[in-house]
């Protein structure tokens, strides 16, 4: 399983250690998730960091440590968003950039999670499977998306294809490895009880095995999609003429730095909200996810 | 007449498939039978292969040499008529309480009766709680849960491995209580493992004490207590008879397998076949003034055994103990 000094991945180890250790434990309340109270008392200190950023931010420019094109006020860069967003920049506006984006990244890391699930199923449940995919997952993995690009665009051209296809290349690992990793950590009592009560193969796939690697799916997805976002933006530096790491590579070239940082801010959230999005998914997926 | 036939059974891991080299028997000649309907226990020290013993009958090992013959037919694989309850309840949390009941009954195919689903419910006392996912339930109720997902089967005969070992003392006492009044309406057998003397006492019409490295039969006791069986019984010197000599039979074990560790005693022999029927042996007096009688008195497991860690009936039912000794209105067997 994969060593990702990911959060994610590490909830997903507590599950699991919850799982094995202790099912008899569980109460009647949820440990899996925090209180009204302290879920709110987390979001107001996130967004008292983040004014607290701004302000720092606005008290190193007004001091002029650095020349304004490098390091513009956040007022500045109110203006390049909003400017960019209504106006456009190199003759596309900001809602074009997200659009192209958003696409991109949505059909990539779908593809990869449709595709890396039942790979990694196919893998935990056939000892030849896994024999036969294992050295090529292992060969490219260690291989940055970006050096896939060249070849790529010989083989696909400068369209959408090639793009989307390096991030569902990007992508597809660590929904491969979590996969594997979700079945092989599911307790043996959870296959005995079923074959207990006469379950067949079949059966115990579709009633055990499936259900119980859906956390580990969920925290790959999570992972997967900052890869996915990452591997957009390299990509769209190199061979795009429009999405967001296209602004920032034009921008930063004519030294728009309020258009640079505007356009990271957009990746982040835009990153954030997928992340989120995934999150509510999960929690009505799997609410007895941490509940084991 | 005996639903469950033993007969030589020996088992060593590692042996059955090619090139696998046999380790040490972890269950040697081991020959026992089980009547209908009845109650079994199996006491022993953590590690005799208690649990591989259970697991032999339950399909889920097989044994090396020997026979396993359940209901006049060898013992292949696992099946529904012979279902085995865990030390922890293991019900699938994805699942409601009530479909975790069903869970066997689904794999059948064809259309489930979900009033026998229901009545089971209610017989272990859950009928408020179906629609709970089983974690939202304390430790007792959901061991309870997995007793109506083993019983709504019909097995002929139920496997219990430590089932109320993980649970405060109150609860066990309770499920202890609850599990008879069950067994004394359903016609079913059981083989129930514990490592707690008293439990395996009071619950059953026969008791084993094995011995270990390898795993053995040391001694077989009836126990000829009346039924309904009470906690007040543990005073009755009957009981306090079959307990002495029991704990005598492990004692006798433990040092056994000390003398085979080479720690001292190594005159004693390391054949455990010698100790059938040797309970109350002349010399286990002296072993108990041993050192390592206090370490054998079959409450010393390792790290398994976790009472009183706050596992507490949470969510408690209304009269939950009270309902466990008392018969319960309509045979869930339906006709
Ligand atoms: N699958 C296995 N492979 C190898 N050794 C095993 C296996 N299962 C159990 N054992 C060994 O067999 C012995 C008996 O184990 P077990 O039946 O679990 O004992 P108990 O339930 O009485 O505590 C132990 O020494 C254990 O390590
Ligand atoms: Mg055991």
């Amino acid at each position: 399983m994969a060593v990702e000094p990911q959060t994610a991945l590490l909830e997903a180890t507590e599950d699991r250690r919850a799982a094995g250790s202790e099912p008899a434990g569980a109460e009647s309340h949820t440990p899996g998730r925090e209180s009204r109270v302290k879920r709110w008392g987390r979001r107001g200190s996130y967004v008292l960091v983040m004014l607290g950023a701004l302000a720092l931010w606005e008290l190193i420019v007004a001091a002029h440590l650095f020349p304004a094109v490098a390091l513009p006020s956040p007022v500045h860069v109110l203006h390049s968003f909003a400017k960019t967003a209504t106006k456009g920049y190199l003759g596309k506006t900001l809602g074009q950039d997200i659009l192209y984006s958003v696409v991109r990244v949505g059909i990539g890391f779908l593809g990869a999670v449709v595709l890396g699930v039942p790979i990694g199923l196919l893998m935990a449940e056939s000892a030849l499977v896994h024999r036969v995919v294992d050295p090529f997952l292992q060969l490219g993995r260690p291989v940055p998306p970006l050096a896939y690009i060249p070849l790529f665009v010989v083989w696909f051209g400068l369209g959408e294809l090639p793009k989307i296809l390096l991030i569902l290349v990007g992508t597809i690992p660590i929904m491969i490895i979590s996969t594997i990793g979700g079945v092989r950590s599911i307790p043996q009592q959870r296959y005995e009880v079923a074959r207990c009560l006469g379950a067949k193969r079949r059966q115990i796939f579709a009633r055990v095995t499936l259900p119980s690697t859906l956390p580990e799916i969920f925290t790959g997805m999570k992972v997967g999609i900052g890869i996915a976002w990452s591997t957009l933006v390299a990509a769209e530096l190199i061979a795009a003429s429009v999405g967001l790491g296209w602004l920032v590579e034009q921008a930063a070239t004519q030294l728009r730095t309020g258009i640079v940082i505007a356009g990271i801010i957009v990746i982040g959230i835009l990153g954030y909200l997928m992340e989120l999005g995934i999150r509510l998914v999960e929690r009505a997926v799997i609410p007895w996810r941490g509940n084991v | 007449m005996a639903i469950l036939e033993m007969r030589d059974v020996t088992l060593r891991f590692g042996e059955g498939r090619s090139g696998g080299d046999a380790g040490p028997a972890t269950i040697e000649r081991v020959s026992l039978e089980l009547g209908d309907n009845e109650f079994l226990t199996v006491l022993g020290p953590s590690g005799c292969g208690k649990t591989t013993l259970l697991r032999i009958v339950a399909g889920f090992e097989k044994a090396t040499s020997g026979r396993v013959l359940f209901d006049g037919s060898e013992v292949k694989a696992p099946g529904s008529e012979r279902v085995m309850v865990f030390q922890q309840p293991w019900l699938y949390p994805w699942l409601s309480v009530r479909k975790n009941v069903a869970f066997g009954l689904e794999l059948q195919g064809g259309r489930v009766d979900w009033k026998r689903v229901d009545e089971m419910i209610d017989v272990v006392g859950l009928s408020g709680f179906s629609s709970y996912p089983p974690y939202r339930l304390s430790g007792g109720m959901q061991q309870r849960a997995a007793l109506a997902r083993a019983l709504v089967m019909s097995p002929k005969i139920l496997l219990m491995d430590e089932p109320f070992g993980a649970l405060d003392a109150q609860t066990r006492q309770d499920l202890q209580e609850f599990l008879l009044s069950l067994w004394e309406r359903l016609q079913v057998a059981v083989m129930f493992i514990t490592h707690d003397v008293e439990e395996a006492i009071l619950l059953g019409d026969r008791m084993l004490v094995m011995g270990t490295r390898p795993g053995c039969i040391a001694l077989e006791l009836p126990i000829e207590l009346p039924r309904p069986r009470t906690e007040q019984m543990m005073l009755e010197p009957a009981f306090l008879e079959i307990r002495r000599q029991a704990l005598d039979t492990l004692r006798e074990v433990a040092l056994r397998a000390a003398g085979i560790t080479g720690t001292g005693a190594g005159d004693l022999p390391g054949v455990p076949a010698d100790g059938i029927g040797g309970g109350g042996a002349p010399e286990t007096g002296q072993a108990q003034q041993n050192s390592t009688g206090q370490n054998s008195t079959g409450q010393n497991s390792t790290g398994q055994k976790s009472t009183g860690q706050g596992v507490n009936e949470d969510v408690r039912l209304p009269g939950a103990a009270g309902q466990a000794t008392e018969p319960v209105a309509g045979s869930p067997r339906g006709a």
